[in-house]
């Protein structure tokens, strides 16, 4: 039923339906056609009962609004969240050295591998095992050695005298496989001074030339044209560095006396 | 300390969180999650969906923090956009979903009310008052089945204006949409409520048409099936 106009309520009950939800809102309480709604509905039964009911609909919805207040996304979310956001971000560039850094690290490895080198190289006779010092004679050899190394060379040319060179090289060689293979070849510029102390044995590679010049001979001198095949030996250094002594390694020794026994 | 930002706080959190800041995205969740998770909540009555909104909104700030313009509204209404577009993409994926048959209210983990807490009232209190608890309980499962059962168009502008009290400007701006638009919205849909909640009276209930007559026969037959 239309609310007569001249009433203070110039709104008809279609109008008032069509604001009747605003009448209610808070945030328009005092605007033009709230006011002319509310002295609509108060002229109005019809429309009192409507906007009764809007009442009762307003206090149902903020009953599920109050009943959902709390309502929130899971406390996990945020963490996959977050860790989305760490996945997102490009992974943190290694910082980059100055060069001078990179320079210095390489001198250091450097100078540690030179270190390195020389402490094998002048390992003592006696130390600890490892392969460059298994043919290593031990140091209470030493002094059977002079007499021997002059004994074998002095000898051999009797022994072969008037054979080829070949021949004698091979009696040499064979000779001197005979006798043992742990003796040591003084050298003849070598300190009377037998004490061994601070002396180290080293395995060495020479030309099988160089054996000729240190009163030794070899058929690898002898097999090889231009006299530079390499043969192995072990050497004694004094601590001075001076050459004490020298052999052939045993497999250079058995080497020898092979091509020895092919002559 | 850190580089200076300059511009509005919004401007500030959304370069923040470009460079991976995680208190500045914090702040960001903290700020909106849960009147968002609320709207999917009211639109989908599924807490599911409700997360899942919550996840992909974020997540899109997160990949693509660029999307946000400034000039084109506020962070919040950034945000709801992406929540309002997946909610709506939800419930068109799953066309078959009804709302009577949508997990209980508030059986989730977060969840105020509920059929535990209910409970728990039942037993912690007198018997008047676990029947006063128990009628607005039902009252209020009622008026979330209502909500539930309006067309989208008019469903989110009750979750807007009514739920979460927003003024029909800021809906209207988060609806794209005029403010007219969302008064006749909420004029409509409310008369459609009181229709299924069987109190419309008759005149609202003439004006609300046929759909809203025959949605709420719908209801009633549903009702009647023991589902309210």
């Amino acid at each position: 039923m239309a609310a007569p106009r001249g009433w203070g309520a110039d709104m008809t009950c279609t109008e008032f339906s069509e604001v009747v939800h605003e009448l209610l809102r808070p945030e328009q309480p005092a605007s033009e056609s709230v006011r002319r709604g509310l002295e609509h509905a108060l002229l109005c039964d019809d429309c009192a009962g409507v906007l009764a009911e809007q009442r009762d609909l307003n206090d149902q919805l903020d009953d599920l609004a109050d009943a959902d207040r709390d309502l929130a996304a899971p406390a996990h979310l945020e963490l996959n969240l977050l860790a989305a956001l760490r996945e997102q971000q490009p992974a943190p560039r290694a910082a980059a050295l100055p060069i001078w850094r990179w320079v210095t690290a390489l001198g250091l490895a450097t100078a540690a591998v030179l270190i390195g080198a020389i402490l094998l190289s002048h390992r003592p006779m006696d130390g600890p095992a490892g392969p460059a010092a298994q043919p290593a004679t031990p140091r209470t050899s030493s002094p059977s050695m002079p007499l021997e190394a002059s004994r074998v060379r002095a000898s051999a040319p009797d022994s072969v005298s008037g054979t080829s060179d070949q021949t004698a090289v091979a009696t040499t060689a064979a000779a001197s496989a005979a006798q043992t293979s742990e003796q040591f070849y003084r050298m003849p510029y070598a300190s009377a001074d037998e004490s061994t102390d601070g002396d180290s044995v080293l395995r060495v590679e020479l030309p099988a030339s160089e054996l000729a010049s240190m009163g030794l001979e070899s058929s690898a001198d002898a097999s090889s044209d231009d006299g530079t095949q390499m043969v192995s030996a072990d050497v004694v250094v004094a601590e001075d560095g001076t050459l004490e002594a020298i052999r052939l390694s045993p497999q250079q020794e058995q080497d020898q006396a092979t091509s020895a026994t092919r002559f | 300390m850190g580089p200076k930002i300059v511009g509005s706080p919004d401007d500030a959190l959304v370069e923040l969180l470009r460079r991976g800041d995680e208190e500045a995205f914090s702040s960001v969740y903290k700020q909106h999650q849960a009147r968002l998770y609320r709207f999917a909540y009211h639109m989908s009555s599924s807490h599911s969906i409700a997360e899942e909104t919550i996840q992909e909104t974020f997540l899109t700030l997160i990949r693509q923090p660029d999307r946000f313009d400034p000039a084109r509204g506020n962070l919040s209404a950034f945000l709801f956009g992406i929540a309002r577009n997946h909610v709506l993409r939800a419930l068109e994926r799953d066309r078959r979903f009804e709302p009577l048959d949508a997990e209980p209210a508030a059986n989730g983990a977060n969840g105020s009310s509920g059929s535990a807490a209910h409970d728990r009232a039942i037993e912690g209190e007198d018997s008047v008052g676990a029947l006063a608890h128990l009628e607005r309980h039902e009252r209020i499962e009622s008026v979330r089945r209502a909500v539930l059962s309006l067309p989208t168009v008019y469903r989110e502008v009750v979750v807007l204006c009514d739920l979460e009290q927003r003024s029909y400007a800021d809906a209207a701006a988060r609806l794209e949409c005029p403010v007219g638009t969302v008064r006749s919205r909420l004029n409509r849909a409310r008369g459609l409520l009181l229709a299924k909640l069987g109190t419309s009276h008759d005149t609202l209930e003439n004006e609300s048409g046929i759909a809203a007559g025959d949605q709420s026969g719908r209801w009633r037959r549903l009702g009647a099936g023991g589902r309210i």
